[in-house]
């Protein structure tokens, strides 16, 4: 398991051992990467990631076509679970006490996103 | 205390591209459901302010992100991240430090203004980006 501070800790190598490729694209200069990746289906999930605005974001696309679009802001931190299927996960708002909401996605051998926000309190 | 005993400020030039300004202002935006998003917000913010889009308000706002590099006590956040230059081969550092500012409009509402900015090697301070919060 691997925990990467968006800020002050991004490690591009991990990433591109998760996505089994490099960046398709990346202006590091002001801090922003995007990874793709396509599964056997044809699926294909872009993620976008500012390391400075500490924001997410996730494309899913068919044929070349978007079908939906995802964006998080306050994402501190990412953590890759298993580099074999390309599982990795993220909280966004971690400190926000009354609400937990978390991204969940598997690259392979399909590409899978779950994405939760539960409350914490009443 | 007289004016002329206070230390002034190291004065940091502050780099910020128009483009940068774009952002803010909401104005050629690449069409990206975060980007346009936040865009829109930033837009917004400054809307409430009584900032349009033109020039008086591109100075002021300018001249705010330029004003909030005379005080080191505004840095909440300074990290560093490193990557390799796809031209060079290279490892690469991009040393980038947070500031939290007050921007007030003249409408008399305030903002709060989240900039981030690169170090750069010789001090200066290149702006990168800035997210307004504000009710």
């Amino acid at each position: 398991m691997t925990k990467l501070q968006l800020q002050g800790g991004f490690d591009e190598l991990e990433f591109m051992e998760l996505f089994c490729a490099e960046p398709q694209s990346s202006h590091p200069q002001d801090g922003y990467w995007c990874y793709e990746a396509t599964d056997e289906l044809g699926v294909t999930m872009k993620l976008g990631i500012d390391i400075i605005q500490e924001s997410v974001q996730i494309e899913l696309k068919i044929a070349g076509s978007s079908i939906s679009i995802f964006s998080f802001e306050l994402v501190e931190f990412v953590v890759i679970t298993d580099y074999i299927n390309g599982k990795f996960y993220f909280p966004v708002a971690p400190n926000n006490e009354e609400i937990k909401t978390t991204v969940e996605v598997e690259l392979r051998p399909k590409i899978k996103v779950d994405c939760a926000t539960l409350s914490l309190c009443p | 205390m007289t004016g002329a005993d206070r230390e002034s400020p190291a004065k940091i030039i502050a780099i910020v591209d128009d483009r940068k300004l774009d952002y803010l202002f909401n104005k050629n935006i690449k069409r990206d459901k975060h980007n346009s998003a936040r865009a829109l917000q930033n837009m917004q913010q400054l809307n409430r302010l009584g900032l349009s889009d033109d020039f008086d308000s591109r100075m002021v706002v300018k001249e705010h992100l330029q004003q909030t590099l005379l005080l080191d006590s505004n840095i909440i956040k300074r990290f560093i991240d490193n990557f390799v230059d796809n031209e060079t081969g290279e490892t690469e550092e991009i040393d980038t430090e947070v500031r939290d500012s007050l921007l007030a409009g003249a409408s008399g509402k305030f903002a709060q203004v989240k900039s981030s900015w690169e170090v750069m090697p010789d001090g200066k301070r290149r702006f990168l980006n800035a997210i307004l919060y504000g009710k």
